[in-house]
Parts: C-alpha cells; structure tokens; sequence
C-alpha cells in the first residue's frame, strides 16, 4: 500500500480496483423488455379472452367498420421503417459514424414520433369512448399504453443523442445505443401484436 | 493499492491541491440520497418490518370477523373487505417480497463480488417508489378507499397506489437479476454462483414477468374504477374488481414464487454449517429454476375464469411443482450427509421454512383433486398461509445468517430462534385451520363474498367447527405477528445498541462464499479489489488447499 492519499469522495479509477463489467446496459434493458412484453400480451389476452366470451354468448362486440385498416397499417409500417432507422443509429454508433448517427437519430424519432401520432389519431378515429363498453375500455387501456411506451422509447433514444453528443468517441457508448435498439425492437413487436389482435381480428 | 485510509491533509502543501472537505452527512441525509445498496436494502428490511406489523393487526383483526358465522360482528361488509385486503396486500407486497428484495439488494452484490448494485440509482428510485406507494396505498385506506371503500376518489388513490408499489417492485427485481447476471467475479460463471443469488435470480425473473402482469391488471383496475364498466359483470365496480383481477398472485401456483429464495438461504446455510460443498450444482440450480418456472401463475386467473382450476395444465403443475422441491431438499441432505453438521445458524428457521413449504406444497396439490371439491374453499387460503408464513421463515433465516454484512452485528439467537418457533406455530396454526375448513365447505376469505353466506355454504352441522377453526387461524396471525415483532427488536438490538462489538469477517466460521471475506459490516465500496474467483466456495477452497 502506498502512501499516496486521495479524496475520499472520488470513486477509485485505477484499473486494479475497478472492473469493466461488459453488457450491464443491454441485459438490464433486456429484463425490462420481458416485463413490457409480459405487461401487454396480458392486456392483449384480457382483450382476447372478453372477446372470445362475448362472442360465444352471441353479444355485440366490435363493430368491424368502426376500424379502418389504413391506420393502423400506417402506423405499423411506420414503426418497422422507423426500426430500420434505429440500427442505422447502432451501426453508426457502433462505426463511429457522427454525422450518421446524428441523422439516424433524428429521422427516428420524426418516425417514432409520428406512430405516436398515428395510434392516438386511430382513437378518435374509432369513436370509441373509454367508459361507454367493454371493447372501448380495453381498447384504450392497450392503446394509451402503447403510447406511454413507445414515448419511453423514445425517450431511450434521446439519452443516446445525449451520450452522443458528450462522447469524445461514438464507439464508446455502442452498449447503450444497442440496448436503445432492442427496446425499440421489443416495442415494434409489441405493435405488431396489438395491430393483429386489435385490428386484424377485431 | 492506490488508496489508503488515511485522511485527506488539512494543511495545503506547496504546489499540492488540497481535496474537498467530505460534508458532514446525517444519518437521515444518508438514508434518503444513500445509492449504497447496502443502505438502500436496510431501508427496505425496515420498511417492509414495519408495513408488515400492519399486516398481521390486520390479519388478527380481519379473522376476529370470522370467528362467529353469525354475519358481520366487527364491521359492515365493506369495512371487512378493507380491513381483509389490508391485510393480504401488506403481507405480500408490502413485506414478504420487499423484505425479500432488500435481502438480497445487501447480499447478492456482495456474494458474487460486485462492487455495487446494477444501476444504483434504479435501485434507489425502485425503492422510493415502493414505499411512497406502500404510504399511499395505507393512507387510501384511511380516507375510506380500497376494497370496500365509499370514497371514490380515494379507490382510484388505492389502484394508482397499488401501480406504484407494482413499479417499484419490478424495478427492484430488474436490478437484482441484472446483478447476478452481469456483475459477477472474475472466473466465477453463472453456476459459480452462490445459491442464494441463483436463486434471487430465478425468482427475480419469475417476478419480472408475472409482476409485469400483475400491473396489467391493475392499469386495467384503475381504467375499471375510474371509468368502468365492468369486465367481469360485476354489480360493484371499481376497486372490488381490481382486488378480484389481482387475485391470482395471492394464489397457488403464484403464491409458491415466495419460496424459491428459501431453497437458495437454506442451501448456502446448510452447506457453510456442514463445512461440505453443495454436489451437482447444475442439477440444484435446475431444480430451483424448474420450481421458479412452475410457480408462474399469470395464466391461472381462476377468479376471472373459473374453469382454468380444472386445466390439465394446472393439476399437472400443481404436483410437478413437489419434485424439483424435494430434489433440493434431496441436496441438502446429501451436504448434511457428507458434512460435519453444527447447530449453530438458523437452523430452526431453515426447519420451518421446510415445514411451511410442504404445507403450501400439500395445500395446493389438494386443493386441484377435483373429488376434493376444494376450489373455491378456504382450502386456497391455506396456501396462501403456508407461503407467507415459509417465506417469512426463509427471510428470517437469511437476516440471522447474513446479519453482521447486513447490520455490522449478529441478532441477539434467543429472539431469533424464538421468532422462528413462533413463525412455525403461526404458520401452522394459520395454514391447518384453513385446510381443514375447506374440507367443511367454508368459503374462500379471500373471494371477496358476504360473509353472511358462509353459514349457509358449509356442511350442515358443522357450523361450531369452523367458527373454532378460525379461532385458531386467529391465533396464527397473532403468533406470526409476535415473531415478526421479535425479529424487530432483535434487529432493533442490532442496529441501535450502544454495546456494539466488533464482529469477525466470517461470525460464523463457517462461511464458503466472498461477502465472508468481507469485513462486518463491508466498506462503503465493498470490494477494494474485485477478487478473481476459481471455485463455487472460494473460501472453502482456501481453506482445504491450506
């Protein structure tokens, strides 16, 4: 042990006592994504199983022209476009590439930003009203929260812009542009079932 | 080393820059801007004691309502709804998984040689999050909200509340499983690992998931209550309908997913207190993941949907869940049998966590023998008795065990044992009762029906019998209490006495994984230097090769 005295206060830096620990971002953003994809299939199956109940009594459920099917293909193509974006922004990341990543980042979120837009357009468009039936308060309940994630993946995505600006290395913070991408992955898979279950089978 | 403990010069010497004075920190301040998970799983140990003391009044309080058939005694019907649903949502979300989490916040870090938590500050706001919504979710009882309650916007507090305690939990396990996954030793691979954190880890995933799906249910409540109308086409709205939508994971298998860090306590103790290493340890861990597995209970909503307590896919389950239980338990005595077993320790804990368990374990398997006609009965409580009470047991035994990283002290082994033999006898005073009583016709408490009927619903005659065997369910809440309440003065002893030792790195002598190669309790940054681990029981390997 030497003598040499430091702050106290300061986290210890030298490289004997302080342990890279590869992953911790992406497998952290892993186990949340299970506990998102858990959270919705268990919305989409209350929806799935009131509407195989309503169906079997021979009660009214959806009325299918209520759904127009533009919508939500719009916003489904949206998201898978906007995927594409995602991974151009970890590949760029990943290459050290700013001047992409800076691009990929905006035009995902333009595109992230308008599913959202397309989800909520798709609410009014229905005519639904929350309280009014049983299909209105599942719908609402699966689409608003799809809303809250798909603006916390974004928001995910807004923290990589942040490290991307305050890295002196782009390649450096590749771990948590990749996590950024599998969130937004797992969000766009989470789309796709809600457009199947919600507007494909009505 | 490039640190040493000596403090930082007070007197500036030419050309040297002298460091920043470290502010004077109280202990509150440290409580509440602490991201050491050290502090961080004391607060939750703390806390969760303390909502769990209301807990078990309430559980004492709930049952004085059922020791007389003859309607409502104590309280309307709605007031023992409330009183009811206080009483099993502070027991299971307010003690016995937080209590759980806090444990391993402290230890499972210092078990697989991490230097901190995963994401401190996620592991701050998880908790802060909780215990705001564990408050809150108190307080909407007390301006009439809940189960029962008349104040409208107090049950929208009581669901939102109960969202929150949700997110703070899932938080909680998202950082636990990361940290054993991620931030392991050098050397030390995921089966390396000790069995306490391997089986943190399952049940940190079993819960990510199934608490995932608990707050489904609860979006879906709070939607119900604030603008219904009915998913299950009930006459009452709102939070009754929330309360039977969460039902399930106070339910078999669910309620099981409380015992899977037992086996990992009772493992690591057993085999430090036989001074033998666990044997096929790939064939343990399995065994602890397929119990994990077989716990998950999301797609069991039997109150929603009655016939899924007749699913093959539940009888099976419900008696697959026994083998990988008794293939650990197998383990344990194969260490017991090749060891020098000593008495110290929790042993006593670790017995009656075994008890309770095979009581949850039976109560379960008898309650999907359709001949039995025990659905619906109190015989599901039961399990939800035995659960709680082995899980309690299990955490008893793992804060008597790991006290001096915990606390820098080892708990007084008189409260302790008492504790234990008190959880024993209330756990089985709570559990038996309630098996029994099923067997009579009593109607499940937990239903959410007018105990008016319960007269009614049970095999004629037999009326006295079960007014006397929720006497003595009664008494178990009560025994369960008074060893809650001893493992809080004992760990008020711990952790306020002014007669404070120095405790050895390992009190127990006996301790094969790293926390015991830390002092009691360890630095605020753990390891100095992360050590490189080439075996499970590093420390028992030292000792042998010496």
């Amino acid at each position: 042990m030497s003598d040499l005295s430091i702050d106290p206060m300061l986290p210890v830096t030298s490289e004997t006592s302080v342990l890279k620990r590869p992953r911790l971002v992406l497998v952290t953003t892993c186990f949340a994504s299970a506990a998102v994809g858990m959270f919705f299939v268990s919305l989409v199956a209350y929806y799935a199983r009131a509407r195989a109940d309503a169906l079997a009594t021979g009660e009214a459920w959806l009325d299918a022209s209520i759904i127009r099917l533009q919508p939500p293909n719009v916003a489904l193509g949206t998201l898978v476009l906007s995927l594409v974006f995602v991974y151009w922004l970890v590949s760029s990341v990943r290459k050290g590439d700013r001047p992409n990543a800076y691009v990929a980042l905006v035009v995902s979120l333009v595109l992230g930003g308008a599913a959202v837009n397309v989800v909520a357009f798709m609410l009014a468009d229905t005519g639904l009203s929350v309280g009014g039936s049983l299909v209105g308060m599942l719908v609402y309940a699966i689409s608003g929260s799809f809303i809250a994630l798909l603006l916390a993946a974004m928001l995910f995505v807004v923290v990589v812009g942040i490290r991307l600006l305050g890295a002196d290395d782009p390649r450096k913070i590749t771990e948590v542009a990749t996590a950024a991408g599998v969130f937004w992955l797992v969000t766009t898979l989470v789309y796709s079932v809600i457009w199947y279950a919600l507007y494909i089978t009505k | 080393m490039t640190a040493t403990a000596s403090p930082p010069s007070t007197e500036p010497t030419e050309g040297a820059v002298s460091p920043p004075e470290r502010p004077s920190v109280t202990p509150v301040e440290e409580a509440l801007g602490s991201t050491d998970h050290k502090t961080i799983g004391r607060l939750y140990i703390a806390a969760a004691i303390g909502f769990g003391m209301l807990g078990m009044v309430a559980g004492v309080v709930s049952s004085l309502e059922r020791v007389s058939l003859d309607g409502y005694d104590v309280f309307d019907q709605d007031v023992a709804l409330q009183v009811f649903s206080l009483h099993r949502l502070s027991l299971l979300y307010l003690l016995v998984i937080p209590i759980t989490i806090g444990l391993a916040t402290v230890v499972v870090p210092l078990q697989v040689g991490a230097q901190t938590i995963v994401f401190p500050r996620l592991c701050s706001l998880g908790f802060w999050t909780w215990l705001i919504g564990g408050v809150t979710l108190v307080l909407s009882y007390v301006v009439d909200g809940g189960p029962g309650g008349a104040e409208p916007q107090a049950r929208e507090l009581w669901v939102a509340a109960m969202g929150m305690v949700v997110v703070g939990l899932l938080i909680g396990v998202v950082v636990l499983a990361a940290t054993v996954l991620a931030a392991r030793a050098p050397g030390m691979g995921l089966l390396d690992a000790p069995f306490f954190s391997l089986s943190v880890l399952v049940a940190s995933v079993i819960w990510i998931v199934s608490l995932a799906a608990l707050l489904a249910s609860v979006v879906l409540g709070f939607v119900i209550t604030t603008y219904g109308p009915s998913i299950l086409g009930l006459s009452v709205l709102g939070a009754e309908e929330t309360w039977i939508l969460m039902s399930w994971f106070a339910e078999k298998p669910q309620i099981l997913s409380l015992l899977i860090v037992g086996l990992g306590v009772g493992t690591d103790v057993i085999a430090s207190i036989s001074g033998a290493a666990p044997r096929a340890r790939g064939v343990m861990f399995g065994a602890i993941a397929a119990f994990g597995l077989l716990t998950f209970g999301a797609w069991s909503q039997t109150a929603l949907y009655p016939e899924l307590a007749d699913d093959a896919l539940a009888i099976i389950g419900a008696f697959a869940v026994g083998i990988p239980f008794l293939i650990v338990l197998g383990g344990w005595f194969d260490v017991l049998r090749r060891g020098t077993p000593g008495g110290r320790g929790p042993v006593l804990a670790i017995v009656t966590f075994v008890v309770l368990a095979l009581g949850a374990l039976v109560a379960g398997e008898l309650g999907v023998i359709e001949q039995l006609d025990l659905f619906g009965t109190s015989a599901i409580s039961a399990a939800y008795g035995f659960s709680v009470a082995g899980a309690l047991a299990a955490a008893i035994a793992a804060l008597t065990w790991w006290a001096s990283k915990i606390w820098g002290r080892t708990l007084n082994p008189a409260l302790v044992q008492g504790a234990a033999l008190l959880v024993l006898l209330g756990g089985l005073l709570v559990g038996l009762p309630e098996l029994i009583g099923g067997f009579l016709d009593q109607p499940d408490p937990g239903s959410a029906g007018d105990l008016s009927d319960t007269r009614v619903l049970v095999s004629d005659g037999l009326e006295s019998s079960v007014e006397l065997l929720n006497g003595i369910a009664l008494a178990g809440w009560a025994l369960l209490g008074f060893g809650l309440l001893a493992v809080t003065v004992a760990l008020a002893q711990a952790s306020t006495g002014n007669d404070r030792e120095a405790v050895d790195d390992d009190p127990w002598g006996e301790g094969q994984t790293l926390e015991w190669s830390l002092p009691s309790p360890p630095g605020p940054d753990d390891f100095d230097e992360v050590p490189t681990v080439t075996s499970p029981t590093p420390l028992l390997a030292t000792e042998e090769s010496a």
